[in-house]
């Protein structure tokens, strides 16, 4: 089986990574781009294999002037079929690399993870009122942080918010040229909020605007 | 995740979990053999995708059709 | 990049990671249960694609609730009510969850355009 790791554009060399399994790394031309694979011998979703993948994807970002991210799990048969579903592709390949061309992605998560001091609620209005104040902070956090970060962001996607202490959940597509103003704001925020947890990680290949379907800034 | 990674600390641990985070759940998805996925789960996801552009179509025609 | 070097992907970090490795850790050990064939995990499979969208609309729903709240367009009986039935419905969501093993990380599904709505 054929295993897909990400399509590039303009790749340089390939990375002197081992591919899942051990086996090497090949590309195959498709449309205007390399598609960066891998023979597998079975399937093998092992956290090694998860690692690699990201790993594989993560060393092409140096190497080329843009990667759609493919997620773990896309094989294929054979050199065609891998053409076939590449050929089936809305937006197609070449679209999303020139969306993507020269950025990164940049992770941020808000948590607030103080003990709550009143008690879980009984009532419907105690409910109300605490689910509100979550809104408001939540609301705040997106002001405060994720307007500025917008405004240096191609894209952005905030994540919809889960049950739990997570009050900001963003993934953000910057030029590489606007990474260190990017990074300021986040850093200025931290600051400004002892109290949060805050955890920016990056930059990785953008995974999160590979499908073509983030909200543009 | 294996015994010598758990020893990593703390900041290497939440880095890794957020590549893991991206490798299993962003990225393109082709509409070729999902081997890994459960079939059940996602032919009916993957038909939720096409459903959800279907209604958006029908909007946009009985918009159309209203005007 | 080696799997050492994972670390020079940290921008910054402040407070309470364990919690947050705890966050993704949900996401990450949700994995294995989508990867099963089984009939027991396909139809799992579709508890999770059901529930996850029942998610989404009680979520939507009280969002609504919220902001009107907020806007002063509720009386405090409303407010009470509503607060009630939210209540209930997160109640019978976590006994769902429970009885299909799914968890919050589950009902992540990426809804594309619909997740957009909250």
């Amino acid at each position: 089986m054929i295993h897909l790791y990400a399509f590039a554009r303009n790749l340089t060399t390939l990375p002197a990574v081992r591919g899942i399994g051990g086996g090497p790394l090949e590309t195959l031309a498709v449309e205007d781009a390399d598609a960066v694979v891998s023979r597998v011998p079975k399937s093998d979703v092992s956290q090694e294999a998860i690692l690699q993948h990201g790993l594989v994807v993560e060393a092409l970002v140096d190497r080329c002037d843009g990667v759609v991210p493919a997620r773990f799990g896309e094989r294929f048969a054979d050199d065609e079929a891998l053409r076939a579903a590449v050929e089936r592709l809305r937006p197609s390949v070449g679209e999303r690399l020139r969306d993507l061309d020269g950025c990164v992605e940049i992770a941020v998560r808000v948590l607030d993870a103080r003990e709550r001091d009143s008690p879980s609620p009984t009532d419907g209005r105690g409910y109300m009122r605490a689910k509100l104040g979550e809104l408001h902070e939540r609301d705040a956090v997106a002001e405060a942080l994720h307007v500025p970060l917008e405004r240096e962001a191609r894209a952005s996607i905030v994540t919809p918010p889960r049950a739990g202490a997570v009050v900001h959940e963003g993934a953000y597509l910057v030029p590489r040229a606007g990474l260190g103003t990017f990074q300021d704001r986040v850093d200025k925020y931290a600051g400004a909020h002892p109290e949060l947890t805050v955890l920016c990680t990056g930059p990785w290949a953008p995974y999160s605007f590979a499908a073509g379907t983030e909200v543009a800034a | 995740m294996s015994a010598v990674a758990n020893r990593r600390p703390i900041e290497e641990q939440v880095t890794l979990l957020e590549l893991v985070d991206r490798v299993l759940n962003k990225g393109i998805v082709l509409s070729g053999d999902i081997t890994l996925s459960v079939a059940g789960v996602d032919l009916v996801y993957v038909g939720l995708r096409v459903l959800l552009a279907s209604v958006g179509t029908f909007d946009r025609l009985a918009n159309e059709g209203a005007s | 990049m080696t799997a050492g070097a994972v670390g020079e992907k940290l921008l910054s970090a402040q407070g309470d990671l364990l919690g947050v490795a705890r966050e993704l850790e949900q996401v990450r050990d949700a994995f294995p249960r989508r990867v099963r064939a089984d009939p027991e995990t396909v139809e799992r499979g579709l508890a999770q694609l059901v529930l996850t969208l029942i998610e989404l609309l009680r979520q939507l729903m009280e969002r609504q609730a919220l902001r009107r709240m907020e806007q002063g367009t509720l009386d405090d009986e409303q407010v009470e009510r509503l607060g009630q039935t939210f209540m209930r419905l997160a109640e019978r969501m976590d006994e769902l969850k429970e009885e299909f093993g799914l968890t919050d990380a589950d009902l992540n599904l990426d809804l594309g355009p619909l997740g957009n709505l909250l």
